[in-house]
Order: C-alpha cells, then sequence, then structure tokens
C-alpha cells in the first residue's frame, strides 16, 4: 500500500514517524511537503500523553528535550478567568488520596462548609511542586501520593518536526518537496488518486493523510457542508503570538494562561525563550490592538514581532472520507486552552494505525475512526466551554458574552450533577478525567452544594488532623524535589546553550 | 453552615445473596443508618454459587477477608471453563482481562498471523500464559450458595443490621424509610431481549470438592448443566416463559434496583451476581441525598443503563445464539468480524479480553489480520510463540 501524507508539520512528521514505527516494513510512506508554505508552529505545550507517543515511536526523552529545548510540566496555571486577580491551576494529577474509597474532594468540600480546610491546591503535590519551581518525576512505587499525577512538555514546535523527520527518514519514509497543484479523483469512487505537484509531478497513492493545515488541501475537496462550526461556543478565532526572552531565575514547569478583554494569553517557558500568545475574539478586537496588547503584556524582551493566526473553532463532520485522512488542523481546531492540539494529533495518528486499511478502505474502519475522533473532540471541546462559562467576568463585552451563552446539553448535565453534589460525571475514556473537572469547577468559583454523605462520618478534629498531615507531608515531598532548572540539567535534557 | 439531610435509614427486602450483600454494603457506608433487612417472601434463591472477577473488590470494600470466604464457602477461583453450546463441540474458554500488546501488535492478531502458517499453539493456551501473569481477572470464583448466604447473613448481624422475615412491599417501606433497596423484579417498565430465557429453574447435583475437576457448561434444547470445582447443577427454562431484560430506571426517588430487579438473566460465568455487588457500589457512590433533585439517580441510571444492556450482549453470546441480537452486540461484533477489534465501551462488565478470548475459542475468525501483525518479522513473531 502506498501512504502519501500531504504537509510536514507537526501533525505531518508525527504522522510519518509513527506509521514508519508500526508499519513501515508493509507499507510505502511518502511525506509531500514545501519548504516555501510555512507552519502553524504553535501546540508548544502538551499534556501527559504526549509521553507515551514519543516513547511508542522510539523517541528518548532527553534526547527529544535537548533537541526541542523542552521544559517540564506540571499542569496549568489559570489567572483571572473566574474574575480579576484570582488564580487557580488545572495539575496534571490528582487532589489528595481517597479516604475509605470515597474521592479527598468531598472531604474537603465538607471541610470548606465550615472554614476548616485550606486551599485545595495544598492539598495536589504537582501544584505544590510547580507553585515551588521544582520538579521530579512521579514513580512507580503504587502508592497514593507518589504516583497519582504526572507531567507533560512545553517544546519548541518548530524544532520537534525536523527531529521527527530524520527519525522518520531513517526507517525509509521518502520525503518530496514540492507544492501540490491539483488532486485525481477516480471518476468512480470518488477516492483520489493522485496528487500533481508544481513541478509536474504525479504521485499516485492508497491512502491519502492531509496534515497540511487549515488549507485542508485534500479533504477540503473530498466533501461539502462537512465543518461542524462551534464559534458560538468558543467565539475565539485569531491568535497573536509573540516569543521572547526568557527572565532570569528558575524555569516555570507549569503554562500560563491568563484572561484578556477578549480572549486570554499563554505563558509558555521553554528553556531558550519563552512562547507568548493572545487568543482573541476579532468581533472584539482588531488584529492591531491584539497585537499591542501582548506586546505590553510579555515580560522579557521580544525576539520578534507578533503573528497573527487565523482559525475557527470546530471539527470536520468526518475526518476520513473515501480514502483521505485528516489529521491536524486539517481534521479540527479547538483553541489551546489547555493544551490540547498536539493531543488530538497524536490520537488520531493511534487510531488510524488501529484502524489502518488491510487491502483497501472499510466503510466499518473509516466510520468507527470518525467516530472515535469525534467523541475525542466534543469531550475536549465541553472542557473548554466550561473555562468560559464559569466566570463571574462582565468588564468587557466579550466575557459577559461568553458569560451567558447557553452551552451543549452534554456540559449542562455535568454542570447539574457537579452543582447538586460535588460529583463528576463518569467515563472511563477521554481526555480530561475527574481531578481536570474538580480544578476548573473549584478554581472558576463553582462550589457544589453537596458532598458525598460518606464524608461525613469521620469527626471534625479527626478530619481536620488527617488534612493537616496530608498538607504538610506533600509540601515536605515537593520541598525535597530539586529545582526545575537543576533536575533538566541532571538528565541530560538541557541544550547546549 | 447548616448541615445537609443524610440517609437515615435504609430496607432492603429480598432473600437472596444481592439483597444480603446490600444490607451489609450500605450498612458499611453509612454507618449512622439503621439498616433493615426484610428477608421475608419467595424471593429468588440464589441456586448456584458463582461470582465474576467484581465480587473480590466487593469483599475488600465490605472488609470481607478473602481466606474466610474461602474457608466458609468452599470458593474456587478459576482461569478457564469447557463451553458446549446447542449440541456443537465444546470449546475451551480462558479469558484474559486486557487485550495484550507485543511491539504494538496485538497479541491476537500475531496468533492469527502464525497460526495461519500452522505454526501457533493453540489461544487457549496463549490465553492462559497472558493470564497467569496478569493479576486478578479470570473467571472469577464458584462457592457454595448456601454457604455465603449464612457468611453474609453473619456479617450482617455482627454489624447489627436488624434482619426480619415480616414480608413487605417496596411502596409501604417508602414511607418510612429514607432508601429502598428491592432485589426481585417489580412491576418496573422493563426492556426485553427476546432471545434469551429469563427464569431459569436450577437443581444442584453435586456440592463440594469433586463435583467437577474443570468448569463445565452445556446448553442444548432447553436444558443445561453446570459443572465446577464447587458444584454441579442441572438446569431447566421454558422458552416462552419470561425473558431477559433489564428496567429502565434502577433507581426512581427512593427506590433503588438492583440484582435480577435491575436486570435479569443468566450468563453461566458468575457475571449477573457481579453485577448485581457492581450495582450495589455504584448507587452508594451515587447516593443522592434525602433532599436531592434526581440529578444523581439521572446519572446513575446512565451508568446502570449501558452495564445492564452489555450484560445482555453477554448473556446472548453465552447462549450461543445466532440473530436477533441486541443493537449493541451487533456493534461490538462487527467490530470483531472485520478485522478481530474490541472496541472500547464505557461501563461493560466485561473486560474486552472476555470478548475477544470468547469470540476466538468459538472458533470465530475475523477477515483481516492488522497489519502491525504482518509487520513484525518472522524471527520476532517465532519468538513470541516459544514456549508456549
Amino acid at each position: 500500500m502506498k501512504v502519501i501524507i500531504v504537509g510536514g508539520g507537526t501533525a505531518g512528521w508525527m504522522t510519518a514517524a509513527a506509521i514508519a514505527r508500526f508499519l513501515g516494513s508493509v507499507v510505502s510512506i511518502r511525506l509531500v511537503e514545501s519548504a516555501a508554505i510555512g507552519t502553524v508552529g504553535v501546540g508548544e505545550a502538551t499534556i501527559p500523553h504526549m509521553r507515551a507517543f514519543i516513547a511508542r515511536i522510539g523517541l528518548d526523552e532527553a534526547e527529544f528535550m535537548r533537541a526541542t529545548n523542552a521544559t517540564y510540566k506540571l499542569g496549568i496555571e489559570f489567572r483571572d478567568f473566574d474574575r480579576a486577580g484570582e488564580r487557580y491551576m488545572h495539575p496534571f494529577g490528582a487532589f489528595g488520596v481517597p479516604l475509605a474509597g470515597v474521592s479527598f474532594h468531598h472531604y474537603w468540600l465538607r471541610m470548606a462548609r465550615s472554614g476548616g480546610a485550606a486551599s485545595i491546591e495544598d492539598y495536589s503535590l504537582p501544584i505544590t511542586a510547580a507553585r515551588a519551581g521544582r520538579f521530579a518525576p512521579p514513580t512507580a512505587a503504587g502508592e497514593g501520593l507518589t504516583d497519582s499525577w504526572s507531567y507533560a512538555y512545553h517544546f519548541d514546535a518548530s524544532r520537534f518536526a525536523p527531529l521527527l523527520r530524520s527519525k522518520a527518514e531513517a526507517t525509509g519514509v521518502q520525503r518530496t518537496e514540492g507544492r501540490i497543484v491539483a488532486a485525481a479523483r477516480d471518476p468512480v469512487s470518488g477516492n483520489i488518486s493522485s496528487v500533481t505537484l508544481a513541478s509536474g509531478e504525479v504521485i499516485e497513492g492508497d491512502l491519502f493523510i492531509d496534515c497540511s493545515g487549515f488549507i485542508s488541501l485534500l479533504i477540503g475537496k473530498m466533501a461539502d457542508d462537512n465543518w461542524e462550526d462551534w464559534s458560538r461556543w468558543l467565539p475565539c478565532d485569531r491568535a497573536a503570538a509573540l516569543p521572547c526572552r526568557s527572565p532570569e531565575g528558575e524555569i516555570a514547569p507549569f503554562t500560563m494562561a491568563a484572561a484578556m478583554p477578549a480572549g486570554w494569553r499563554w505563558r509558555i517557558p521553554l528553556q531558550h525563550r519563552v512562547g507568548n500568545g493572545y487568543v482573541f475574539s476579532s468581533a472584539h478586537l482588531s488584529e492591531d490592538e491584539a497585537c499591542s496588547a501582548i506586546l505590553s503584556a510579555v515580560e522579557g524582551e521580544p525576539l520578534a514581532d507578533p503573528r497573527v493566526l487565523r482559525f475557527r473553532a470546530g471539527r470536520r463532520r468526518r475526518s476520513w472520507i473515501g480514502n483521505v485522512v485528516s489529521i491536524g488542523l486539517a481534521s479540527g481546531f479547538l483553541e489551546p486552552l489547555e493544551s490540547t492540539s498536539i493531543h488530538l494529533t497524536q490520537m488520531a495518528i493511534t487510531r488510524l494505525i488501529e484502524l489502518f486499511p488491510i487491502d483497501r478502505v472499510s466503510p466499518l474502519d473509516r466510520d468507527e475512526f470518525n467516530r472515535l475522533v469525534d467523541y475525542e473532540y466534543d469531550r475536549v471541546r465541553d472542557f473548554l466551554i466550561l473555562h468560559y462559562h464559569a466566570t463571574t467576568r462582565s468588564d468587557s463585552a466579550f466575557w459577559s458574552e461568553v458569560r451567558t451563552t447557553e452551552v451543549p446539553d452534554s456540559l449542562q448535565s455535568k454542570l447539574e450533577l457537579w452543582r447538586e453534589s460535588g460529583r463528576v460525571e463518569h467515563y472511563g475514556e477521554g481526555l480530561f478525567l475527574e481531578p481536570s473537572w474538580i480544578s476548573v469547577y473549584l478554581g472558576q468559583g463553582i462550589v457544589p452544594a453537596g458532598y458525598d454523605q460518606r464524608a461525613d462520618h469521620p469527626s471534625d478534629e479527626r478530619l481536620g488532623r488527617a488534612l493537616a498531615d496530608l498538607r504538610a507531608e506533600l509540601a515536605r515531598r515537593a520541598a525535597a524535589m530539586p529545582s526545575h532548572r537543576a533536575y533538566l540539567r541532571s538528565t541530560g535534557a538541557m541544550a547546549a546553550a | 453552615m447548616s448541615e445537609l439531610p443524610r440517609t437515615r435509614s435504609v430496607a432492603v427486602a429480598g432473600t437472596g445473596i444481592a439483597a444480603l450483600a446490600a444490607s451489609v454494603a450500605f450498612r458499611r457506608a453509612l454507618p449512622e443508618a439503621a439498616v433493615v433487612l426484610f428477608a421475608g417472601g419467595d424471593g429468588a434463591l440464589d441456586y448456584v454459587g458463582a461470582g465474576g472477577a467484581f465480587i473480590e473488590s466487593f469483599h475488600r470494600l465490605i472488609g470481607l477477608d478473602a481466606e474466610l470466604f474461602r474457608r466458609r464457602t468452599g470458593a474456587v477461583a478459576l482461569r478457564e471453563s469447557d463451553v458446549g453450546l446447542g449440541g456443537e463441540d465444546p470449546f475451551r474458554f480462558v479469558p484474559v482481562e486486557h487485550v495484550p500488546y507485543v511491539d504494538g501488535a496485538a497479541l491476537h492478531h500475531l496468533w492469527l498471523r502464525q497460526s495461519a502458517l500452522g505454526m501457533a499453539p493453540g489461544w487457549d493456551e496463549v490465553a492462559l500464559r497472558a493470564a497467569s501473569g496478569a493479576a486478578g481477572g479470570g473467571l472469577g470464583v464458584r462457592f457454595d450458595a448456601a454457604a455465603y448466604r449464612a457468611l453474609l447473613g453473619d456479617m450482617a448481624r455482627s454489624l447489627s443490621v436488624e434482619i426480619t422475615d415480616e414480608r413487605a412491599e417496596a411502596a409501604d417501606l417508602s414511607t418510612k424509610f429514607d432508601l429502598v433497596i428491592v432485589t426481585e423484579p417489580d412491576a418496573a417498565e422493563r426492556v426485553a431481549l427476546e432471545a434469551v430465557p429469563g427464569e431459569i429453574e436450577w437443581r444442584i447435583e453435586g456440592a463440594g470438592p469433586g463435583a467437577s475437576v474443570v468448569e463445565r457448561v452445556r446448553l442444548a434444547g432447553d436444558e443445561g448443566t453446570w459443572a465446577n470445582p464447587a458444584w454441579s447443577a442441572r438446569a431447566r427454562w421454558e422458552p416462552e416463559r419470561l425473558r431477559a431484560g433489564r428496567v429502565m430506571q434502577a433507581m426512581e426517588g427512593k427506590l433503588l434496583r438492583v440484582g435480577r430487579a435491575a436486570v435479569q438473566c443468566e450468563t453461566f460465568d458468575g457475571q449477573p451476581l457481579a453485577v448485581a455487588l457492581g450495582g450495589i457500589v455504584r448507587a452508594i457512590e451515587l447516593l443522592p441525598r434525602p433532599d436531592a433533585s434526581g440529578r444523581e439517580a439521572a446519572e446513575y441510571n446512565r451508568r446502570s443503563g449501558m452495564v445492564h444492556d452489555f450484560l445482555l450482549d453477554w448473556a446472548f453470546v453465552r447462549w450461543g445464539l445466532r440473530g436477533a441480537a441486541p443493537p449493541s452486540f451487533t456493534e461490538l461484533h462487527a467490530q470483531f468480524a472485520q478485522r478481530g477489534r474490541i472496541p472500547f465501551r464505557d461501563e461493560d462488565p466485561m473486560p474486552p479480553g472476555h470478548w475477544l478470548s470468547w469470540f476466538l475459542a468459538s472458533g470465530e475468525r475475523p477477515r483481516h489480520i492488522d497489519l502491525t501483525a504482518m509487520a513484525m518479522s518472522e524471527e520476532r513473531l517465532a519468538a513470541v510463540f516459544a514456549g508456549v
């Protein structure tokens, strides 16, 4: 089978490297890209699932980190989302440990009602470590406090694709430089049979993977009305990106997202610079105003002029049509508020390998791929909307609008369950599980009316003592960790200056 | 801040294991609540003692020591079963918990490739080796049901559960208790699975060690046998009598239906009891306070509905039936038939490896072998199965 990957950014080379790793001996892989076409190059912040992908394609973590100037990430700090001056962190790990089979947060909710509990963040090891600028990986000891959390990376996306390319080419992926100017379709099946380059070269294939980004070179031609628009819930449609010099001192092991009058801005600390960007709604702010705002907001010396990216929130109704599979930005886009862009790409690659055509495309496999991709996008969408919905901000037209927009039914039911009982709707597969929802619910001021009645049993004194002991133990463990920079050096992950 | 209302009283109606288990579990979970077990009436007796692997988790939750359970009930853990359905040749069913992977390829696809060359051991041998390396799982336990009831009864009494042989109707109980648990089918609206009998008459024919060396299940016509190291039993059913099925709402207001009251089917492997115990645990996790609006009940019913549907899927396949399959089973089976894939199903009480091993053991083969398996070198492939 001849596999043609169109586009060579992060999505294209991730796809190539992964297919080469698992199917390289039974399919031929050719990637077509044009150096003249730039890549978006965002997605510098990730979530912990990235670790599994790095390992599966055979990349050594330290090598990956050195090559991409990567840093470790323990969570995302949100500033000013509920109201100006407030902040909270979404950690990559659980709050506390379950007691007698009951999730820790129910005990915390009980004590918080009577003012007997510290901030819930004090009961999270990744948050405590992140705030102190410290880092160490979890151990696999099987004891709740040491293995109930995880970590991810910040990395320079512009350096990731070349690293993947070198790996992929070493395992047989053929790269072709060229700009695609036409695609031929089989008149009977409607499948793409070949693409033609500006040079006149015709490249035939059996399966085409569209990683061409927003331009959607192939998938965009396969069907009309194939876009599900989510801008009514997620109105941001621009980002003004700006790198700046790293400040002196410790490298923060977390991403920062701060609410702004017409959206929010990110801060992603790498080894050699800091990535910044203002994600905004063009209906509420002009591109020039956004560029000025991000220039004013960054803490270090700007290393370039702001670059504006345009997008729209939503996904393809069908990511796989005929013999064209779209992956990455060609498949859909959700703003990087929870650093999910790379994950959604990675998830699609994993599903594609799982459902890879055997001799020809099976409608059953294709439909299952589309179902799984939709499922993941929809779950992430609801989680992102929560950040805009759960706010008391009314200081700008943007926040007044997003706060009052009706949310999807799937999110509404989650909110009702939480508000009444402090329970998080359960699902076994999906990106954001209980700790993630708890952090945003509480961080953005949604305190439930109730909690699990099993948490009523310990006496106030006994429970108060248990919480105090836990808090002290977490603080002790965080203090014992090395600084983020020291850990990077100790593992050989720090790039040469 | 004012105290939130709590569940102060729980009534459990029923005579079987599910009722006793619910009494003990709720007593443990709500130590300040009075729990009364109304054990009167003609409730279903648990003739056969069989529980899927979840029973071990349940015992940990209620504080029942594994060794005490084994000693009192003669419980035997099983990893395999010999199954004959509809008079066809029997097969050896060895479930695995998860679908194992080797170098990115699913083990069963590697096995299918190697089998096509006539160079692989039987899937049962491969599964047995994969299962033996994993903790827990398997087919669960078989035990003396009467002894288990006695053990749970002792636990209930030691925990101050009030046990009465007074007959009680759920409607009457709901005026006096904050929560009423029923374990026998009532008049609630049900979804029936037409193809599967819902009511079995059991006759125990042998008990204790030596009843059977291995587990053996035979079903044909309107009768069957089920024998294992703990007991042997004969089953009869009337095809036109009650069909398998589930209630639409397992939790309604103060009323909670678990066990046969919520879903009724037989799978000849203890899964109905495991699902009943799982329902008790889920109800405790989501237990609404007495003034709740019903949102937690809705969540309980959403999740339980999936569990019960998937149990009925399992019952369908365990009876070896063809045609008129539940839609959820048809979707699952289509994925396997196409390319040997077991899709993840949220709340499926059956681990993916059970479905996989069942299909393979019963002789089904997918139309295609995954390319990930074809990509493995022959030397590496041979090494995977060396020594099995």
